[in-house]
């Protein structure tokens, strides 16, 4: 646990006090919750969650709240006008006031008992593998690991496998992605051409997928090489062959816990199918809302709402049966132009930028600019890797990192060349951030 | 058995580049960056523990122990399995090409052309006329880059359709400048790429056989516009070849740098003179016994390319010559502060210098 405090420390400096005051805050709470009476549970739930979400939205949306404050009155042509604050995004706000929450309801709804020891306690909530960017871990399914955990020559050598795949997918598919990305989306979009648009978003929605599952695998090769079985977070998700399915597939664990605690206890699909749709929607606002504080994050989630709601129609009305091929292939469709949404900086750009991907137009350059000048004959090899590992199923391939079968010599040598590898990229082009670090 | 044996060594290698940055087991060659490494934060006291944490991330980021080695190593398989770099162009047969110059700089200057050329041509004009109202004939050398006369070994991941036309129509322009006399690089560079390489493969300046071309020809034309009635400097250089590795090559970087068969000019010494520097500063080099035959003084600033001319034996046809470097002095500074024995300014600079255009355009 100290490592790991140290760890914050390094990252945030004394902002550390706000994860500090969140452990010691949330073991006292569980404790009361846990042996209070039914009649208090609820007032002290709702304080627990009061006292977990203060933070997260100070930190993460009181300037947003206020430019929208803002916004709405420059439509109304009010003179309010409110000073926007410069506030530090606090690393992993998001993360471990997600675990927090998930404790206190979890106890709440006694499905697991508070933890008796404020170290193992802070242990669960600080643990490095997976503070700054997830997995998102509920408490019962660490907490035999806390104290009786179980590490063996096999498990390490899982976990740095599984660590060299994520590290690799991070260093050496996302970034040689996010390069092109970041040359397309730093121009204006209403000069790029169709192509150009479309190679943008293609390679942001691979960089995106590989920094973050990278950043996951990253995360659970560690905690396997501590003793800790850390949820799987991502399983192919390009390869769904429907918005419902990717969202089985994409950051199972945040699918998981926007389930199990707000679209269960909203009704869920037992109140009827208009109930069942809006609170979809809801799910969806408060997903994109999650990942940032800006509309074209609302967008993106609401964007997905909707097109889970046309799914579920079309379920219910057996439309839209097509084979598989083109299922996945409309999935993906979709599902790029979503992430559009999500790396556009405000949402002027995007809805420019989503034009100029249908537009057609005729400034079609050449295959030698595009592969020599705008990609370069090296990160074309990484994009063809991305485009190989997002569709080709690895469940039954000897890669799979999650295969029953013992970690042989083959799977030794490709994570030790992997790490090597991505030394020297690390070393040469320094360390990008991980996306998913804004959140 | 030979599990747990793997595994400690992989923690072994994990361990070593720390090990390496404790006690410098290995040398490591530094590679070139255009930029400061990060140092080492002094004074860390719990007061000031927020504020160094990054400045020592910084400094371990750039010093972490086989840094070199593993950029190297990187660069390398970049250039074996692709032929590709983010530094440099890799062009055919060996022949390099830094890649900010041809991907960032030259465009600048282009666009900067384009719209300032009317104002570089008028303080070109401006300054002449200063010039020659104190008996002094400016000279201006615009040094063009490698990529003008190599272009067929570019590569693919030079942009085709890039322009750097404004350049071109700059030079017709000084060409037709009254009191000024120019230079024309390109001509005098591609007569003597018929008998031989003008520049290195592996490095971004001209090679000193090249120099030694631009340099003849500027002391010859001085001569005669001086009068002279026998050419000025006619003796011959000697010329040999031998292995280099250039800036280029090391910017590359390799495990192991490129070479090539560079061009040099036997070792020129000048005849007798002193030397001595001003206050400005300016390099003093005098002639101790002139003949008849040297030039009045010369004022040259300039840069690399420049000293290329020098070793080429440029400052032996002065009686005397003063040189100032752009990176000691501007413009302004020198042409209001001239020794009053100079008869000849002579401005060197390259083609992507967008500083001196701008300096050029600033002159009343």
């Amino acid at each position: 646990m100290l490592f790991s405090l140290l760890f914050y420390f390094i990252d945030s400096g004394y902002y550390l006090i706000i994860l500090l005051i969140t452990i010691i805050g949330n073991y006292y709470i569980g404790l009361i919750l846990y042996s209070s009476e039914n009649k208090y549970k609820n007032i002290i739930l709702i304080f627990a969650l009061i006292f977990n979400l203060i933070p997260l939205l100070f930190f993460k949306y009181w300037m947003f709240f206020l430019q929208s404050l803002n916004d709405i009155y420059a439509i109304t042509n009010s003179n309010i006008h409110f000073q926007i604050p410069e506030i530090l995004l606090l690393s992993g706000i998001s993360f471990f006031t997600f675990h927090s929450i998930s404790y206190q309801l979890d106890i709440k709804s006694k499905k697991i008992e508070p933890s008796r020891s404020l170290i193992d306690f802070g242990m669960y909530m600080s643990c490095f593998p997976q503070l700054i960017a997830g997995p998102i871990v509920r408490y019962s399914e660490i907490s035999n690991e806390i104290s009786k955990r179980h590490s063996s020559l096999e498990s390490i050598y899982r976990g740095i496998y599984i660590f060299s795949l994520g590290l690799a997918s991070k260093v050496v598919l996302a970034d040689s992605a996010g390069a092109i990305a970041d040359k397309i989306f730093s121009k204006d979009p209403a000069t790029l051409s169709f192509d150009l648009a479309w190679i943008g978003a293609l390679c942001y929605t691979f960089q995106i997928y590989f920094d973050f599952a990278g950043y996951s695998n990253m995360a659970i090769g560690l905690a396997k090489m501590m003793g800790f079985d850390f949820p799987e977070n991502f399983n192919q998700p390009y390869r769904s062959k429907n918005i419902t399915e990717f969202w089985q597939r994409w950051h199972m664990t945040l699918s998981r816990w926007f389930k199990d605690y707000v679209y269960i206890p909203l009704g869920g699909n037992r109140k009827g199918q208009s109930r069942t749709l809006f609170n979809l929607l809801v799910v969806f606002f408060l997903c994109g809302l999650w990942h940032g504080a800006s509309y074209t994050f609302i967008v993106w989630g609401l964007y997905h709402g909707f097109l889970l709601i046309i799914d579920k129609l079309s379920d219910r009305y057996n439309a839209f049966k097509i084979n598989k091929f083109f299922s996945q292939a409309g999935t993906f469709f979709l599902i790029v132009i979503g992430w559009v949404f999500f790396r556009s900086p405000h949402l002027e750009f995007s809805i420019t930028y989503i034009e100029r991907m249908f537009s057609f137009d005729s400034n079609w350059p050449t295959f030698d600019s595009i592969y020599f000048i705008l990609i370069g004959p090296d990160k074309f090899f990484f994009i063809l890797l991305c485009i190989f590992f997002s569709f080709y199923s690895l469940e039954k391939s000897s890669l799979n990192p999650n295969s029953e079968k013992k970690v042989g010599y083959f799977k030794i040598f490709i994570s030790f060349f992997l790490i090597f590898l991505s030394t020297t990229l690390i070393s040469s082009n320094g360390f990008n951030p991980f996306i998913y670090f804004k959140f | 058995m030979l599990r747990k044996l793997l595994l400690l060594i992989f923690f072994a290698i994990l361990c070593a580049p720390v090990l390496q940055m404790g006690f410098s087991i290995f040398d490591e060659k530094p590679i070139l960056e255009n930029r400061a490494l990060a140092q080492k934060p002094k004074q860390v006291s719990v007061g000031n523990l927020v504020e160094v944490r990054q400045k020592y991330l910084d400094w371990f980021n750039d010093h972490f122990g086989f840094r070199s080695l593993l950029i190297r190593v990187k660069y390398q398989l970049d250039y074996t399995l692709f032929n590709a770099s983010n530094r440099i162009h890799i062009g055919k047969d060996g022949w390099l090409f830094y890649r900010s110059v041809l991907d960032i700089e030259k465009p600048a200057v282009n666009d900067y052309l384009e719209n300032n050329s009317g104002q570089v041509i008028a303080g070109v004009q401006n300054l002449a006329e200063r010039l020659k109202q104190k008996n002094i004939t400016l000279v201006i050398f615009i040094a063009p880059m490698k990529d003008v006369f190599y272009s067929k070994y570019l590569p693919k991941t030079v942009d085709p359709n890039r322009d750097s036309s404004q350049i071109s129509i700059l030079e017709e322009k000084l060409k037709k400048i009254n009191n000024l006399y120019y230079l024309d690089s390109k001509a005098i560079l591609t007569e003597t790429l018929k008998e031989r390489n003008v520049f290195h493969k592996t490095d971004f300046h001209w090679n000193d056989p090249a120099a030694f071309a631009v340099a003849q020809t500027l002391v010859n034309q001085l001569g005669r516009l001086a009068g002279h009635s026998k050419i000025t400097w006619e003796e011959p250089v000697k010329i040999i070849s031998r292995e280099s590795t250039g800036g280029e090559a090391n910017f590359l970087p390799l495990l192991s740098p490129l070479k090539e068969q560079g061009l040099y000019l036997v070792d020129l010494n000048l005849p007798p003179h002193t030397t001595s520097k001003t206050d400005l500063p300016l390099d003093v080099v005098t002639i101790k016994s002139p003949t008849s035959n040297l030039l009045d003084p010369i004022v040259m600033i300039g840069d690399s390319f420049l000293d290329g001319m020098i070793r080429a034996g440029l400052q032996a046809h002065f009686k005397k010559s003063y040189k100032a470097q752009w990176n000691n002095i501007s413009l302004e500074k020198l042409t209001s502060n001239l020794p009053p024995d100079t008869k000849y300014l002579f401005i060197e600079f390259i083609e992507v210098s967008g500083g001196v255009f701008a300096q050029l355009a600033n002159q009343k």
